[in-house]
């Protein structure tokens, strides 16, 4: 059995394993811890107009959850990644399996509860199961697992099986509907097909082509897609039409988030503002708002700067990892983090559309904390387990083009 | 590997390029954070603490518009109105309550269900609120005593008129954003379209988002009970018909979305008044030996206007540019909250009444008051008061007595404005239009000589407050009466021979003529032709003789304007040729705004155009006697027959008197250089004229009874008479594409008669101009009008 394990978590490898606790992955744990007490403080903030009493029940939710969410990192990072890798498809087959429920139309609402029109969450009591969440993380694992030995995707048609992989979660989330997280899977995609070696002219192509194609989808989104797409074309106008309709929670949002100023208000001033600017989900996706309604700019790029402290430190453990899987995990998690943070605080500042994207580790919601904690894990796991060489290199091409 | 070679790995260069996107993703959200929080930040802020402060406005009342005397002309007077939000007029309201119950009640399986399931699921919570708002109905027919069925029809017809504005307003955006799609080439696709339709059927129209006045000048009682209603709470329920179990409750407002608002009717205590005349002291043909109660109605109807109440665009932008425009009435209409920011208390908001007409209009930013403004930091419990300020009370020139006199003289049962068989010769074929007792419809100015001010200014037939009202057509669309015009200041008319005194004294100013050479009357004014320029005494079918035949010598300028011989005017026009002509005409005011602010001035014209160009010396001539190109108003003529009485200073006539506390400037005073003698020749001949024998505006000969024009006793008078031109007044009943031919409904001359009246053995005081429409000869029409208005100003204490 020991045997069976080694050779197929080893392949050509050595098989021998260091492991060292001094490790940039400690980075991002740092960053998400504070992260996510900036999100419970904030979900607080949007809650209460008032400062005195008791901390509203979502804020004491999310601390909850966020206490699990450690839990859960450090029961992911302790069994090696090759194991947890052996579980990749295993896990992309039970997310499709779970996003194919939520769509099933006789599933009583008791279990799959729409929200704001969407199937995208099953109820299991104190927590709200994101299937998509567990697509994401598997999605990185099996094609991480895919690419590490291979070297097809550096030919056009050998980035066909990557895309096929990244498809099938893609249509059955943005079927729930939830266009906004199933694009996320694009960036996180390529992030992985980049750092595993593939072609630049074949990715430009690809850019390229689908630049080309947008227009021609563009009659295929849903109606009230396209609504916001115009509505958010009018207000980059100057437009205040939709002030009181479409544009309602973005033009709130961003005189929310602009009110911050320098250095942000008081915390019981920005209770009151937000009591008297009511901003729809302001302690879910438009928490960022409160955010800098509170801290001001400094605050805003204080988030964003730990944000690249996760990032960072992801990336220090990709780079300093000699061992392929390891570093497509890694890359692909970082890529869902940081696209998540670049759509969800993009919308809040009247960038983008409003499609339901969390902030991580900050947006109220267990099943989003716990999935983020756990690609914290992930990356720890990655970053403190390292190949004893000698190893041959990986994704080492000759030409980047 | 060293550890050198790790940045020339694929790999890591690749980990770069990636950290790189993300860290453009990652600044371009910084510049946004920046943009917002840095560069607009206090904007922003200020937008979201303004949601912090309850403001709550303290009623105002409009300013009180006085006469000379301080009589009250208009006021506001408390009144109850019951205002209704448009979604409860409309029954919207109950839709959406219906809808929100039934998501709240249904929940998850409500969001499972398609737009077209929901409003039938949602049918019983519909119903249970419309019953509610309908038993709210009842309860405000029976408080108002106004009963359901009329509550329904003005429903109606605030609905009507909403879903007109609406879908106006619709189709206007449509319109445009189609145009403007074009405009930037691009094609118009279905999808387009309908799209369009749909957003542009969402947008509301400010009219679909304010409270109506569904019931108004509530009396105090209904006032009361309804306000006392408003505070009531009652229980709506809905029952499942299934099971018999309440499936729903709310708590909501016994009468939802109405408001008792005191509205303060505004009140007009002179519009209708009893006015005793004298009826002894008219013509021997319609004298009585009784003095009659005549009830005028509409008294300064075109004086005072009216308001509207509804506000429009235009008034909220005319009101911004006000305040902006001026320093010194932005600080006294506007102040600050307790946020800092400035508020204009005087802004119009949906229900406030708006002057729309005559003084009301005109004077609106005077009278206009100020709201009362109490502001509170929701957060931090500070407190602003701002104390409410009434109207500014703006007083007229008008004695309201007075022109009340004046226009029971007007009134057609007296006798004087309505068609008398001796006003026209036998045969004349305007009787056929205007058979005996036809109302004659006229002006009468009277203005005070030395201050330039206007004590009565009437136009006949007027109107009243309840009539525009109920029948706006009887006032606004009467083709023939047209009472809504104000036919002193806004209807041209050809001056006639009342201008002669003026072209007198014009052309002696110009130098164009000698007033000590006389001119010969020969009947006609180019020798060799009779058929032209004649003399009326040479047309008249009795007459037929020359004023050289009756004087036996040239006449001199005060004969000339005693028995208005057209060939001494004739003459004067060709001396002053059209420059001269168009210069004398516009020296007395011609071509000038008048500036009182009413509605429709007409400034005058002396010319083909308003610029006064385009003449030849046939006009010249004619303009002479007031004929041809030009054109004025009773007003201006009284102006500039007291403007002779003054020695030739101009003094704008002047409408407004007082504001407040301010007194109104002194009109500017226009020294014309008429020149003592042209003055005292012109005067001369108007007392000839009226009080000579000989003079044309003398007496008034009924088959071969003869009797003096004026008749006042202690008053003076110096005046002329005039006849001039008039076109048919043409009707089409049934518009211009019915099958009926257009009909002439009133022909013949316009009657004029000017004078200037002073006490026995004094200077002229008050000048006094009176128009009838198409009633002939200016002696026997205007004249004993005149005398009447003589009589108003004795009884006013004038004399």
């Amino acid at each position: 059995m020991r045997a069976w394990l080694d050779n197929l978590m080893s392949f050509s490898d050595t098989g021998r394993w260091k492991v060292t606790l001094v490790h940039a992955g400690w980075l991002c744990v740092i960053a998400a811890v504070l992260l996510s007490a900036i999100g419970v403080y904030a979900i607080d903030l949007s809650q209460r107009p008032i400062a005195e009493g008791a901390i509203s029940t979502r804020a004491k939710t999310q601390a909850i959850f966020a206490g699990l969410g450690v839990m859960v990192a450090g029961i992911v990072a302790l069994p090696h990644y090759r194991v947890i890798g052996l579980l990749a498809w295993p896990a992309m087959l039970g997310a499709l399996g779970l996003l194919v429920f939520v769509l099933v139309p006789f599933v009583p609402e008791s279990i799959v509860r729409p929200i704001n029109g969407a199937r995208s969450w099953i109820d299991l009591g104190p927590l709200n199961l994101q299937p998509a969440e567990i697509a994401k993380i598997a999605f990185v694992l099996v094609l991480a697992n895919y690419l590490r030995f291979r070297k097809q995707h550096r030919t056009l048609l050998g980035l066909a099986p990557p895309a096929v992989i990244a498809f099938v979660p893609m249509a059955l989330i943005n079927l729930q509907p939830d266009l906004g997280s199933a694009m996320l899977f694009i960036p996180a995609l390529f992030a992985v097909l980049v750092a595993a070696g593939a072609r630049f002219r074949h990715l430009t192509l690809i850019v390229l082509v689908a630049g080309l194609a947008a227009p021609a989808a563009y009659p295929m989104l849903k109606p009230h897609q396209k609504a916001r797409i115009e509505a958010l074309w009018q207000q980059m106008q100057g437009s205040v039409e939709g002030a009181d309709g479409i544009n309602y929670q973005s033009i709130k949002a961003q005189m929310l988030a602009g009110s911050g100023g320098v250095s942000g208000q008081s915390d019981e001033h920005t209770r009151q503002l937000i009591e008297y600017n009511p901003l729809p989900e302001a302690h879910n996706d438009m928490v960022f708002s409160v955010i800098s309604t509170r801290f001001g700019f400094a605050g805003g790029v204080g988030v964003l700067g730990l944000y690249g402290v996760w990032v960072l430190g992801a990336l220090l453990v990709a780079a300093t990892c000699k061992d392929p899987m390891g570093r497509l995990i890694v890359v692909g998690l970082a890529a869902f983090i940081i696209a998540q943070v670049i759509v969800n605080v993009g919308m809040n500042l009247g960038l983008l559309p409003i499609i339901g994207i969390t902030l991580p580790f900050v947006s109220a919601g267990g099943s989003s904390m716990l999935a983020v904690w756990a690609m914290t894990g992930l990356v720890v796991n990655v970053a403190m387990r390292k190949p004893v060489p000698p190893y041959r290199p990986a994704f080492e091409w000759e030409s980047d083009w | 590997m060293a550890s050198s070679d790790a940045i020339f790995s694929m790999f890591h260069r690749r980990l770069l390029v990636l950290s790189g996107c993300a860290g453009l993703g990652v600044l371009a959200l910084i510049a946004q954070l920046g943009r917002l929080t840095l560069a607009n930040g206090s904007e922003l802020r200020n937008r979201a603490e303004a949601r912090l402060v309850s403001e709550r406005w303290t009623p105002t009342s409009r300013g009180r518009i006085l006469d000379r005397k301080g009589r009250v002309l208009a006021q506001d007077r408390p009144s109850f109105s019951l205002l209704v939000q448009y979604d409860a007029i409309s029954g919207a309201w109950a839709v959406e309550k219906g809808l929100r119950a039934a998501r709240k009640t249904y929940r998850e399986s409500w969001r499972a269900l398609d737009e077209w399931q929901r409003i039938p699921a949602a049918r019983p919570f519909i119903e249970a609120y419309e019953a509610h708002l309908e038993e709210a109905w009842v309860t405000v027919g029976a408080a108002t005593g106004r009963g359901l069925d009329e509550l329904t029809r003005r429903r109606g017809e605030i609905q009507a008129m909403v879903e007109r504005v609406a879908a106006n307003q619709r189709r206007k955006q449509f319109l445009s954003e189609v145009e403007e799609r074009l405009e930037r080439g691009r094609e118009l696709t279905e999808q387009f379209e309908e799209d369009l339709t749909k957003r542009v059927g969402r947008n509301k129209v400010a009219e679909e988002q304010e409270p109506h006045a569904v019931v108004r000048a509530l009396s105090d009682e209904a006032g009361f009970e309804l306000q006392r209603l408003q505070s009531e709470r009652s229980v709506v329920r809905v029952v499942s018909p299934s099971t018999g179990e309440e499936v729903w409750s709310e708590e909501v407002d016994r009468l939802p979305r109405m408001t008792v608002a005191d509205a303060g009717d505004r009140e007009y205590p002179y519009e209708s008044l009893d006015v005793e005349v004298d009826l002894s002291t008219l013509p021997p043909p319609v004298r009585r030996e009784e003095r009659a109660m005549v009830r005028v109605v509409g008294v300064a109807a075109h004086v005072l206007g009216w308001l509207r109440d509804r506000v429009q665009q235009e008034d909220i932008e005319a009101r911004i540019n006000l305040v902006r425009a001026d320093e010194n009435f932005r600080q006294h209409a506007t102040a600050r909250n307790v946020q800092g920011r400035i508020v204009d208390r005087g802004r119009y908001m949906p229900t406030d009444a708006v002057g729309a007409a005559g003084v009301e209009r005109s004077q609106e930013a005077a009278l206009r008051g100020l709201r009362g403004l109490t502001s509170r930091r929701v957060d931090t419990g500070v407190e602003s008061r701002i104390d409410a300020a009434m109207g500014t009370d703006v007083q007229l020139t008008l004695d309201i007595l007075l022109q009340a006199r004046v226009q029971a003289a007007m009134q057609p049962e007296v006798g004087l404005a309505a068609v008398q068989p001796w006003h026209r010769p036998a045969g004349d074929p305007a009787h056929e239009q205007m058979p005996d007792g036809t109302p004659l419809n006229g002006a009468a100015v009277v203005l005070d000589v030395e201050s330039g001010e206007i004590l009565a200014m009437v136009s006949t037939p007027t109107f009243t407050r309840m009539q525009r009202e109920r029948d706006p057509k009887s006032v606004f669309a009467d083709p023939i009466r047209q009472p809504a015009v104000n036919r002193a200041v806004a209807v041209p008319y050809q001056p006639g021979s009342i201008v002669k005194a003026l072209v007198l004294t014009g052309a002696v100013k110009l130098g164009e003529h000698d007033l000590f050479s006389p001119i010969e009357c020969h009947g006609h004014f180019y020798p060799n032709r009779p058929d032209q320029f004649r003399c009326w005494i040479f047309k008249s079918p009795q007459l037929q003789t020359t004023h050289q035949a009756v004087f036996g010598h040239g006449l001199s300028a005060p004969e000339a304007l005693m028995v208005s011989c057209n060939i001494y005017f004739y003459t004067l026009g060709q001396r002053l040729g059209p420059g001269g002509i168009a210069q004398v005409y516009r020296m007395f005011g011609l071509g000038e705004p008048l500036g009182l602010g009413l509605d429709q001035e007409f400034r005058g014209v002396a010319g083909k155009d308003a610029s006064g160009a385009g003449l030849e010396m046939g006009d010249a001539i004619f303009m002479g006697i007031g004929q041809g190109p030009v054109a004025w108003t009773p007003l201006h003529a009284a102006d500039g027959y007291a403007t002779i009485a003054r020695g030739g200073v101009r003094l704008k006539p002047r409408l407004v008197r007082q504001r407040g506390d301010t007194l109104a400037l002194p009109p500017e005073r226009q020294e014309l250089g008429l020149g003592a003698a042209a003055v005292d020749a012109a005067l001369q001949g108007l007392d000839w004229a009226v009080n000579e024998d000989r003079g044309t505006g003398h007496h008034i000969t009924v088959g071969d009874q003869r009797f003096a024009h004026f008749n006042c006793p202690g008053v003076r008078v110096w005046g002329k008479t005039g006849t001039a031109d008039a076109s048919p007044l043409v009707v089409d009943p049934d518009g211009k594409d019915g099958p009926e031919a257009p009909r002439v409904v009133r022909d013949g001359d316009h009657s004029w008669f000017v004078v200037l009246a002073g006490p026995e053995g004094g200077r002229p005081k008050y000048a006094i101009a009176v128009v009838m429409e198409y009633a002939g000869s200016g002696g026997k029409v205007s004249g004993p009008i005149v005398n009447q208005i003589l009589y108003a100003l004795k009884a006013e204490g004038y004399f």
